[in-house]
């Protein structure tokens, strides 16, 4: 079943769009979700949300990319779940370590409380960076920071040694720092 | 947290950065693959292999007495692991004997305290994860500090004093890293009793006046990790520049 027909059932309001995202998508999404929180009964509770929340999303949307969109459901729905569990005192999958990785990007500009940037303005600088990249740093950095993949994980992916792939993501976070800071942007 | 400001950022990057994720993982350049289909095609078909007889044991002869001359040369004794480091260059550790013991003594009164997070900024710059011991004089001078960002231990000394937690000798060898001689090598450690052997990598380098040691290691499957590490450490801190000791006092 192509992207196309499954949103077309959304919109038919066919719950067989639900069971054809399963069916296509499951996997790929669990793979985000698990990352991100590590624990397989809030896992499951992410996806079944994703699924509920795609069912309400579409209509109005429709998504060119079917696999995008409902990842980015899954991810942003972890990240909520991660809040909650931060609050409870919970652990999550590699989402602390990826926290800790990311302040090296984030420079040291505290005192600029005037000046802090929206996450639209961070999305489009983090575009805009990572159109400059090449595929291959894109790649490892998007699997990591977006996809919340293990080191391990993408080095196997990738064909990498795991050596390489933190050289990658060390190099890629400083460039990114510098990129942001030259634009002016203070997180 | 402010890092949990650019991860929700970067939950909004353009969708065609996702979609190029989620493609197949890397794949062969055109080039590669080209390559690959013509050495395929002009494959002559499998002869009998009594024809290859007279080569193979042509190649074996030739093959043995390279390794006796190598190893009467000793070519075959050290093992080179290298780290890469693109324009900045590559870092080259020998294998050496396990790196003498030397004692630590600043022939001075010394005290000392855990450095500051503002004071390991000053010393490390960009490093993560850092934290150091700092040795300073009776007239309050930083002498010398063991700190460490991640796995990675950094001695730092002051002018004209030793690291000297050791005393780098045997096979090591200098590499260049953006104009910076680094004198590095590795040891392997006898196995414990598991079998597990440790490897240790280690380097010594001067960041303009001021001496600068580097150690990783750990179990040796994990030696690339360490490898890995440690050269990232050593090309961060060349690229920070001489660190300023004299800024921080006790």
């Amino acid at each position: 079943v192509n992207d196309q027909d499954i949103v077309d059932r959304f919109w038919a309001r066919s719950e067989s769009a639900i069971s054809a995202v399963s069916e296509k998508y499951s996997q790929y999404l669990r793979c985000i979700a698990s990352n991100i929180l590590g624990n397989a009964d809030d896992v499951d509770e992410v996806i079944n949300d994703t699924y509920h929340r795609l069912w309400t999303a579409i209509p109005p949307n429709r998504p060119e990319n079917l696999r995008a969109f409902s990842g980015r459901i899954t991810r942003n729905l972890s990240l909520d779940r991660v809040d909650t569990q931060k609050a409870e005192k919970r652990g999550g999958g590699h989402y602390p370590l990826i926290l800790a990785e990311l302040e090296e990007c984030v420079g040291d500009k505290k005192d600029f409380v005037d000046d802090l940037a929206d996450s639209e303005s961070i999305t489009t600088a983090l575009n805009l960076f990572l159109s400059q990249l090449s595929a291959e740093k894109r790649r490892v950095f998007v699997r990591r920071y977006w996809r919340a993949a293990s080191i391990d994980e993408i080095a196997e992916d990738f064909g990498m040694s795991v050596g390489k792939v933190k050289t990658i993501l060390f190099r890629t976070r400083k460039d990114l720092r510098k990129y942001l800071e030259s634009e002016g942007i203070h997180l | 947290m402010r890092s949990e400001k650019l991860m929700i950022a970067m939950g909004a990057i353009d969708d065609r950065f996702i979609i190029e994720d989620t493609d197949a993982p890397m794949q062969e350049t055109d080039t590669s693959a080209r390559k690959k289909a013509a050495v395929s095609q002009s494959r002559p078909a499998l002869r009998p292999i009594w024809r290859f007889a007279p080569a193979v044991a042509g190649l074996a002869v030739l093959v043995t007495v390279v390794l006796i001359l190598g190893a009467n040369a000793g070519w075959f004794s050290h093992r080179v692991d290298t780290v890469d480091l693109g324009d900045s260059g590559i870092v080259s550790f020998y294998n050496s004997g396990a790196p003498g013991a030397g004692s630590l003594d600043l022939g001075v009164g010394v005290t000392g305290r855990d450095l500051t997070p503002t004071e390991l900024q000053i010393l490390f710059g960009d490093l993560p994860d850092t934290s150091a011991y700092g040795l300073f004089s009776a007239d309050h001078a930083l002498l010398h500090l063991e700190g460490h960002s991640g796995g990675t231990k950094i001695i730092l000394a002051a002018p004209g004093l030793p690291t000297a937690d050791y005393v780098l000798e045997g096979n090591e060898k200098t590499s260049t890293i953006d104009g910076v001689d680094v004198t590095a090598g590795y040891f392997l450690t006898d196995p414990n009793s598991q079998g597990t052997r440790n490897i240790i990598y280690f380097a010594q380098f001067m960041l303009g006046d001021v001496p600068a040691y580097a150690e990783n290691g750990g179990p040796e499957a994990d030696a690339e990790t360490y490898r890995t590490d440690i050269a990232i450490v050593i090309e961060t801190l060349i690229h920070n520049g001489e660190p300023q000791l004299t800024s921080i006092q006790q």
